[in-house]
């Protein structure tokens, strides 16, 4: 969990979203929907993007979770933070932990990605403000610095 | 990168995890309120049993209508009510009767979410159902069943404004006429946070806070005050980070009373967050209009007279702003931008078994855009010229908006006419693809005043700009403001604003809102106030406190106040000599010790109001570019070019944003959205697998322009303009313009919205004649 272990004796009907919020505090990742549909959830289990309030918390027993919190610190912040900002995509702002962590997965898997890519990648994540424009181009710009700084 | 992460304000936040929504407040000792929903849409209730809820394990409390009835003192009253508007009052919970489907009946308070679900399961309610009303023209019908006593017929309000007589004269002597009924169907906000709040009462004091996400916070107190007996200082309403508003958060509804209402019951935190198919069930609804909209043109294709009427299903209570969106706004908006010699409205308001509606993005003036642009289009068909020859010859330039709209109209032309990638959407060699370009032009009224209240429990709400703007001992600068923020750059305008006039950093701005602790009344965050009126009061509150450092520093050096001169955030004697104080050296003097005249006020702070002199109207043009496809009836949408008259840009970023979001709004309206219902009112979209919205796939390449200021800028318009909803009010009119320019060649006319895949490829097989 966001690089350290963590146990706990948890009810089988309570989803990982809740898990993350309820019993770790982790208050970053959000709940917008209850369906899969609008990615606000969006948090990485084994590096792969998954929407945490369709899955069961028993269900990533083993594996390995990275929520926003995971990404950036009191120190500095992760590309895709800073892009973000950058490139004026935050409105809101309730989508934005789940819009990173989807573009987070793009990159690592992708690190140079095609306008096209980043529109597929981030198309199962919903905002209602920004108009989405900006929020691809952070993902572009994050894409560049990585190139320029290394990965952050 | 040389900001840290302190510079980027309250948005690093956001990007880190760490933003403080509603339900990210950790308050010790909260329990969770979960409401027990009607599944009818019109019943009697017989009976409800709370035995077994009450009974399950970690349950604090199970209250029903009638519990509440015994202390709430009367219903929800709407907040801008009409002369002659007719029943729809609206209680906390049910409590004899059901009226829409998900009205609560119920709340359970327990110690955990999970438990408080599993006991609101088991509440018992014996329901007794009653025929039911789905739609406006239903509800009107001789016979329909009543949902108000004491509104006869459903007919919640008539109401007319505008020359009837003379544009009835006109109309029946005209050379050509166009009319069109177009409905406009039923959104829903959707803001992506659901609705929540945590109410907590200290019993010791008296004191109750209830937090939300809100727009407008002071709205809510006065409501508090008098249905929980509470007395108004007693009670304090601070807004949480608002994950979207759009309208939608603008006023309580009834589950923020009960849960203040059982926060005082048990003494302990109660926190409620809706889950996604419980707001659409009991968020406000948007739209659903149904317009008659009628133009008299004479034989140069000039407009004499313009008829409107819209027949408006508003739900099955009247919500806050009942009254305020289809009339106020819509004829605050009418007759739009062009040269119109005489008019007549109407508007015909009526209770259905529907959830309520209230504002969505652009209300009133969304309805009174789509109506006129697209009869524009119809005429320019008819007529056989062109759509945009025939708005500019509509439009007055040389008046003050007309010559907005035409200069804005000329620039969206220029680039919709760029060859290249006109062309592109035609030659892709599919053969099924019809190619349309539509524009729209619009009037955003908003920011209205002067001396303008809200109305009802509201009615000591003015519509006002409030600011208080305190300059500390070490001359950093707090700003309380009377808006607060849902993503619309208030933050970084307000400082923006702050940097210009008193020549301070930025990181040394902050800038407060949200909470009925800051300030007196005010009206928050509605109506596109933020740019135009807000902002307005904070720099009326610079120039103040500018004049109280002036006093100061005049009195230090022995000189004249007029001989002061301000530059940036220095203040020099102006008696030749290099004297000088900076701001915070001025605020040391003020606050700290050294003799000042008795009457000089030992601080640098103010607190003012700004009344605003007149409607605030963003006026722009938009030219949407789509192709169809003939086969599919799918839309494409290739460009689109929105060319605002936002005056001042504080910041461009975030003017972009505000219209390219907005223009998404509009794109969902037009192409996917609608909240259905059947027949007898039960509600078929329930949750975002069957309420479309725009997702990446839906996005145009943007060409959003804010127009330079023109000569109408030294007219004495103000200086900033909302851009927060131009994008919901002409998106829907552009799209369809272009879409129906691209379908006119196969002899479709009229497609009522959403303009679904469904719907054109009917339309086209309609019009082939292969049609059922």
């Amino acid at each position: 969990m966001n690089g350290s272990r963590r146990e706990h004796r948890i009810e089988p009907r309570l989803l990982l979203v809740q898990y993350l919020r309820d019993v770790l505090d982790l208050t970053g990742t959000h709940v917008g929907c209850d369906s899969s549909q609008c990615g606000a959830c969006t948090v990485l289990l084994d590096g792969d993007a998954v929407k945490a309030c369709t899955l069961f918390a028993v269900q990533a027993d083993g594996s390995t979770v990275e929520t926003i919190e995971g990404l950036g610190g009191e120190t500095g912040m992760h590309s895709l933070q800073r892009a973000f900002l950058e490139e004026a995509a935050v409105q809101c702002g309730f989508c934005t932990p789940g819009m990173i962590m989807a573009g987070e997965a793009l990159l690592r898997r992708t690190p140079q990605p095609a306008d096209s890519e980043i529109e597929r990648a981030l198309e199962g994540n919903l905002c209602r403000c920004t108009g989405y424009r900006s929020i691809v181009a952070a993902v572009r710009r994050a894409a560049q610095d990585r190139v320029m700084d290394g990965p952050s | 990168m040389s900001r840290s992460n302190g510079d980027w304000g309250r948005a690093a936040s956001f990007v880190m995890g760490s933003a403080n929504f509603a339900d990210d407040d950790r308050t010790a000792r909260r329990t969770f309120a979960v409401f027990a929903r009607c599944p009818h849409s019109h019943a009697r209730i017989d009976s409800i049993d709370v035995q077994r809820a009450c009974r399950t394990p970690g349950v604090l409390g199970v209250w029903t209508g009638q519990d509440l009835d015994a202390t709430i003192e009367g219903a929800l009253p709407g907040a801008w009510p009409a002369t002659g508007f007719r029943g729809g009052s609206r209680p906390a919970l049910a409590s004899d009767r059901v009226r829409h489907v998900g009205e609560a009946v119920a709340i359970v308070v327990a110690e955990t979410a999970h438990i408080a679900r599993d006991a609101a399961d088991r509440v018992e309610v014996d329901y007794r159902p009653l025929p039911a009303v789905g739609d406006a023209h239903a509800a009107l019908a001789p016979g329909a069943p009543l949902l108000h006593r004491d509104a006869p017929g459903n007919l919640a309000l008539e109401w007319r404004t505008g020359d009837t007589d003379s544009v009835a004269a006109i109309f029946a002597a005209a050379p050509h006429v166009v009319e069109q009924r177009i409905s406009i169907p039923r959104i829903a906000a959707v803001a992506l946070e659901p609705r929540a709040c945590t109410a907590t009462w200290e019993k010791a004091t008296g004191n109750l806070t209830l937090r939300a996400p809100l727009q407008a916070p002071h709205l809510a107190r006065p409501l508090l005050a008098r249905l929980l007996g509470l007395p108004e200082q007693r009670i304090r309403v601070v807004s949480s980070d608002t994950g979207g508003a759009f309208g939608s958060r603008m006023a309580i509804g009834p589950e923020e009373i009960a849960v203040c209402f059982t926060a005082m019951r048990i003494g302990r935190p109660v926190h409620w967050t809706a889950v996604r198919r419980e707001a659409f069930h009991s968020d406000a609804q948007g739209r659903d209009h149904e317009i008659d909209v009628a133009i008299a043109f004479d034989h140069d294709y000039r407009i004499q007279a313009l008829r409107f009427h819209s027949l408006a299903n508003i739900g099955a209570y009247a919500s806050s702003f009942a009254f305020a969106l289809p009339a106020f706004l819509l004829s605050a908006s009418l007759p739009g931008p062009y040269t119109v010699p005489v008019y007549s409205a109407g508007i015909t308001l009526a209770y259905t078994n529907s959830v309520p509606v209230g504002p969505v993005r652009g209300a009133g003036r969304q309805e009174v855009c789509f109506a006129i642009e697209r009869l524009i289009d119809r005429a320019a068909l008819h007529f056989g010229i062109d759509a945009v020859e025939l708005r500019r010859r509509n439009l007055d330039s040389s008046a003050v908006e007309g010559g907005i709209a035409s200069r804005a109209l000329e620039q969206a032309a220029k680039l919709a006419a760029n060859s290249t990638v006109k062309a592109l959407g035609r030659d892709d060699g599919n053969s099924n693809e019809c190619w349309g370009a539509g524009f729209a032009l619009h009037v955003d009224a908003c920011a209205p005043g002067p001396g303008l209240a809200l109305g009802g429990a509201a009615e000591s709400i003015g519509l006002y700009g409030r600011a208080e703007l305190r300059v500390h001992a070490t001359g950093k600068v707090s700003v309380f403001t009377d808006t607060t923020e849902q993503g619309q750059g208030h933050e970084s305008m307000l400082t923006r604003v702050v940097v210009d006039a008193l020549g301070v950093a930025a990181r040394d701005v902050a800038i407060e809102g949200g909470d009925t602790a800051m300030l007196p009344a005010n009206a928050g965050t509605l109506l596109g106030r933020g740019a135009a009126v807000s902002a307005q009061a904070v720099r009326k509150a610079c120039q103040a406190v500018i004049i109280q450092a002036t006093q100061i520093a005049a009195h230090h050096f022995g000189v004249p106040v007029d001989a002061i001169t301000v530059i940036g955030s220095t203040l020099h004697a102006g008696d030749g000599s290099a004297r000088s104080l900076t701001l915070a050296e001025l605020a040391q003097r003020a606050y700290g010790g050294g003799a000042l005249p008795e009457d000089m006020d030992r601080s640098l702070a103010a607190r003012v109001s700004f009344d605003p002199p007149g409607w605030s109207r963003t006026i722009g043009a938009h030219c949407a570019v789509v192709t169809v496809d003939a086969e599919t009836g799918n839309t494409k949408l290739l460009r689109y070019i929105a060319i605002d008259d936002v005056g001042t840009v504080f910041d461009l970023d975030g003017v972009r944003g505000m219209l390219e979001g907005g223009i998404v709004h509009g794109i969902g309206q037009i192409i996917m959205e609608r909240v259905a219902y059947d027949e007898n009112g039960q509600l078929l979209t329930t949750s975002l697998m069957d309420y479309a919205l725009p997702r990446l796939d839906s996005i145009p390449a943007f060409e959003v322009v804010p127009l330079p200021s023109g000569a109408e800028a030294a007219a004495g318009r103000e200086l900033a303009r909302s851009a927060g909803s131009a994008g919901a009010i002409a998106a829907p009119a552009a799209i369809a313009n272009a879409i129906h320019a691209a379908l006119a060649p196969l002899g479709v006319t009229h497609i009522d919205p959403p303009l679904t895949p469904a719907r054109i490829w009917e339309a086209i097989q309609h019009a082939r004649g292969d049609g059922p």
